[in-house]
């Protein structure tokens, strides 16, 4: 028999392997590289050159020696597994009862208790300050009725209070997923085998939504431990991994030092990943349904009384610092009294002159970035999904490799990759586009991906049997379908990108900063109006990022969150 | 036999206000002890919401459900003792085989040495020894299948409800599994409700079968006499392949009515809507089985004649359609065993079958689905 040779054309068509491999090579810079240079760093000791010769565990051993970083470590660990844990006791009820309890005003519920996680969280734990601090509203008031003087805020408790009060949707929106989406056949064959409601929660219910609960756990672990703004405003001495970091960078410039703490925290990151990822694998879990119907709604009277006041509850308390900054940004006068005296809209024409630079930065930033990851996380995505390479796992790791880095780890990284060596890149906008494209690209990679997977491949081939070209096929075909999701990535992506503060705060220079640094400086300098000003008009850029996603995909705001 | 299963003007209400919808409106049937019963039709007939007013999963809004003289109405599911089968099986994914099926035994508190027993045993009856250790995701959609049926009878409960049992298997495996559910129930002497869309599935295993249209129970019957005597030209037409005939009541005859067909002949049929009372001159419908319908001058000549001329013919492997035109305003469909030698497309032929197979129905029913 003789034996027909592949036709090479098909595999190696021109524009594809150009387009794809330039991906590849910006890839290969400005991620792989950067990630390289942190971890061969954080061996070397400071200004020496990369030699074996040279190599010393000296910035990891600090770890053991100095009280400060080993304080650090103990710190990090104990504010992000108490907000953790917090964040279960505040966002598992809170599901269950949207879930699972007819009240009324669900998509309102699920909107508002998306809302923290859109907000920069350093702006809510600033409010704290406000409320709870040694002129706090809520302080002088305990004092005045009661005659108690509150702890202070500043230090652990108040960054355990910013974490949960922050991050507590994850575990909300993840658990309530999990709810709504279980098919009600399994809790409804329980029943029929005899089991009581209580035996149901406990046997069934509870254990379907346990991986779920976990992963919004660990994404509230996670979150705190990479989280900068909050342990710096509320911080003061009491130092954590992120503060850490920065304090090598801006007190001693030494970038070796602050990579071997940032990997330190990457290591904690990865491990919460992997026990995640062990904890899902296990339990193997797969649903067979036919027709979905919606969940059994309880509805006795006590039950929904106690649902609508838990629900009002929470998210009062967890949107109450927002409201404060919202109130403060009007604030022309404050008396001897903890609340302003007099109100106009003097901040906000205070901040138009004097913080117009940053409001710009921040939006050709966000808007550059997006663009550029929307581009490559999704031409990687193609290239994962469609490529018959065999290689690929090689292609999701790397990509998602940031996932398992703090913002302020990628920051410390593209600083060390980009400010000694060939391509210097510090001090220019370009620096913090690239580090924003490397820690967004994974989520929209993600997205496409998954719109891909979707996508029937004969829809492609139908359009090449009709004699149409990679080039035209993928853009006429395959990426208006992918589009809707795409661009759910990308709104999510822009307007976390405003917020940023965690990054931006290693790599800005004086022309390149950012609203969020604008604000964290007006924190510094104590001007609270223009800070809640900036603040209050950031919260909006956002919120209007959001709702225009809403519209044009016709999503909530809650199920964006939940895809990323 | 006794009356196990009863129930008496049911009525099931979704929704409040302009939304309310019916599921069922006045459902009245008796189940007997032991007998398979199927609750057949379309989708949106409501035989699943029967289904689950029976398990408790819903309250009726109206009537009452007894069973064994006790009464089931408002009683709570875990309390009634079912076991039910569902579509989606709702296995329960974070636990093993051993697991899903000893739950309802682990609930009603049994010895740890009594659930093993009885694991074992009810997994050797459906035949799936063995897999005690996987997980549901770890077996194929039969074998699933056969362990919610398993985890439904491991406790010997009162009543066995099926709802779509076979719905997500393959068209082999469906024929082969619902042979597997009739012998399991007939050897657990079971009384059991099964609930379905497939005619065939229902005709092929039931004892009796209730056929539901629109919330309603439309007829209750054997297999055989749901078949061959259908109450309505809706049941007739969803239970099968069937002829419908355009015709005008001449005058009763008894117990039967006279018809004349649109091309002037003249027949005394059976009514098949004993409620129906024809008045001369209405317009009738009338109905046979394409298997009842002869063609050509096979021996063994049936009683009516009429001519006709082939229109089409198909071949469908076991059965050979032929599509006549007998001067009506639809062709004749006759099925016969074998191709006939000299009957194509333009030949004519003749047409024969036995009065006794012919029902008459008023003209105003038609198949459900096709507007009045």
């Amino acid at each position: 028999m003789t034996r027909v040779r592949p036709s090479r054309w098909r595999r190696v068509d021109p524009v594809a392997t150009v387009v794809l491999g330039l991906a590849g090579l910006i890839l290969l810079l400005f991620l792989v590289y950067p990630i390289s240079r942190i971890v061969l760093n954080s061996f070397l000791p400071l200004d020496e050159p990369a030699r074996l010769a040279n190599v010393t565990l000296a910035n990891f051993s600090r770890f053991i020696s100095a009280p400060l970083y080993r304080r650090a470590l103990v710190h990090s660990l104990v504010v992000s597994l108490a907000a953790s844990l917090l964040g279960l006791l505040l966002g598992l009820p809170l599901a269950f009862f949207v879930a699972r309890v007819r009240i009324p005003g669900k998509t309102v519920l699920l909107s508002l208790g998306t809302l923290p996680l859109v907000v920069p969280p350093f702006l809510g734990a600033y409010a704290w300050i406000l409320l709870l601090g040694k002129n706090g509203i809520l302080t002088a008031l305990v004092k005045g009725t009661l005659g108690l003087q509150l702890p202070s805020i500043y230090g652990a408790p108040g960054i355990i209070l910013a974490f949960t009060l922050g991050y507590f949707p994850y575990v909300f929106l993840l658990t309530y997923g999990a709810l709504a989406s279980a098919d009600p056949a399994l809790e409804e064959s329980a029943a029929i085998m005899g089991a009581d409601r209580w035996r149901i929660t406990r046997t069934i219910a509870l254990p379907l939504v346990t991986p779920a609960i976990a992963a919004g756990m660990v994404i509230v672990f996670m979150q705190s431990l990479g989280s900068f703004g909050v342990p710096a405003v509320l911080g003061g001495e009491y130092y954590v991994l992120t503060t850490l970091i920065y304090f090598q960078i801006v007190g001693y410039f030494d970038l070796n030092a602050a990579g071997a703490i940032a990997l330190v925290s990457v290591g904690f990151t990865a491990a919460s990943l992997y026990l995640l990822h062990s904890l899902s694998q296990r339990r193997g879990y797969i649903t067979v349904t036919g027709a979905t119907r919606a969940a059994r709604q309880l509805d006795g009277v006590g039950i929904r009384i106690l649902a609508m006041a838990y629900c009002v509850l929470v998210l009062a308390v967890a949107l109450v610092p927002h409201l404060m900054i919202l109130m403060t940004s009007f604030a022309e006068k404050w008396g001897r009294g903890a609340l302003p005296t007099a109100f106009s809209l003097g901040n906000y024409r205070r901040i138009f002159t004097a913080a117009w630079g940053p409001m710009k930065n921040s939006f050709f930033l966000a808007t550059v970035a997006t663009l550029a990851a929307a581009i490559l996380g999704t031409l990687m995505a193609y290239v994962a999904v469609r490529k018959a390479l065999r290689t690929r796992w090689v292609l999701d790791l790397t990509i998602t490799l940031p996932f398992i880095f703090p913002g302020i780890a990628v920051g410390v990284a593209i600083l060390i990759g980009f400010s000694t060596g060939p391509l210097i890149l510090s001090g220019t906008w370009l620096i913090l586009v690239v580090a924003y494209v490397v820690r967004r690209m994974p989520y929209i990679f993600r997205s496409a991906k998954a719109a891909l997977t979707q996508i029937d491949p004969a829809m492609e081939e139908a359009s090449a049997t009709c004699g149409a070209s990679w080039l035209r096929t993928s853009t006429r075909i395959t990426f208006p379908l992918m589009f809707p999701s795409i661009l759910a990535g990308a709104i999510i992506t822009f307007s976390t990108l405003l917020g940023e503060l965690s990054t931006t705060i290693i790599l800005y220079s004086a022309r390149w900063k950012t609203m969020t640094v604008a604000i964290y400086e007006y924190l510094l300098a104590d001007l609270l109006g223009p800070a809640s000003a900036l603040g209050t008009l950031l919260t909006i850029a956002v919120l209007a990022s959001m709702l225009l996603a809403n519209k044009l995909l016709g999503r909530t705001l809650g199920s964006l969150f939940r895809m990323v | 036999m006794t009356a196990s299963l009863v129930l008496e003007g049911v009525c099931k209400e979704f929704g409040a206000g302009d939304q309310r919808v019916a599921a069922a409106r006045d459902v009245s049937f008796q189940v007997r002890e032991g007998e398979l019963f199927t609750l057949l039709g379309p989708s949106g007939c409501g035989k699943t919401t029967t289904l689950r007013l029976i398990a408790g999963l819903e309250t009726p809004s109206a009537g009452k459900i007894s069973f064994e003289g006790q009464d089931f109405t408002s009683l709570p599911p875990y309390r009634r003792n079912l076991g039910m089968v569902f579509q989606s099986y709702a296995l329960y994914p974070h636990m093993s085989i051993f697991e899903n099926v000893a739950y309802g035994l682990r609930v009603r508190r049994l010895s740890q040495e009594e659930i093993l027993r009885r694991v074992r045993g009810v997994l050797n009856l459906v035949g799936l020894a063995g897999l005690e250790a996987r997980r549901p995701a770890q077996l194929s959609g039969g074998q699933q299948q056969r362990i919610a049926l398993a985890r439904a009878l491991v406790y010997g409960p009162r009543l066995l409800l099926l709802d779509e049992p076979l719905s997500n298997l393959d068209a082999k495996l469906r024929v082969y599994m619902r042979e597997e559910i009739r012998k399991i129930q007939q050897r657990a002497r079971i009384t059991t409700i099964y609930v379905t869309h497939d005619q065939e599935e229902a005709l092929s295993i039931s004892d009796r079968v209730a056929v539901m249209y629109a919330g309603r129970v439309e007829q209750v019957g054997t297999p055989t006499e749901m078949y061959e005597a259908p109450a309505s030209v809706g049941v007739a037409d969803f239970l099968g392949k069937a002829n419908f005939l355009e015709a005008q009541v001449v005058c009763r005859q008894d117990d039967r009515i006279r018809v004349r067909l649109a091309s002037g002949a003249t027949l005394d049929v059976d009514r098949g809507d004993a409620t129906w009372d024809p008045m001369e001159g209405e317009p009738a419908t009338l109905f046979i089985r394409p298997e009842r319908v002869r063609v050509g001058d096979e021996p063994g000549r049936l009683a009516v004649r009429l001519p006709a001329t082939v229109a089409r013919l198909t071949f469908l492997g076991g059965i050979v359609r032929y599509s006549l035109d007998v001067g009506e305003e639809r062709p004749v469909l006759a099925d016969g065993q074998r191709l006939l030698p000299g009957l194509e497309p333009g030949t004519p032929a003749t047409v024969h079958f036995d009065l006794a197979d012919l029902r008459a129905y008023p003209g105003n029913q038609r198949p459900w689905g096709e507007s009045p």
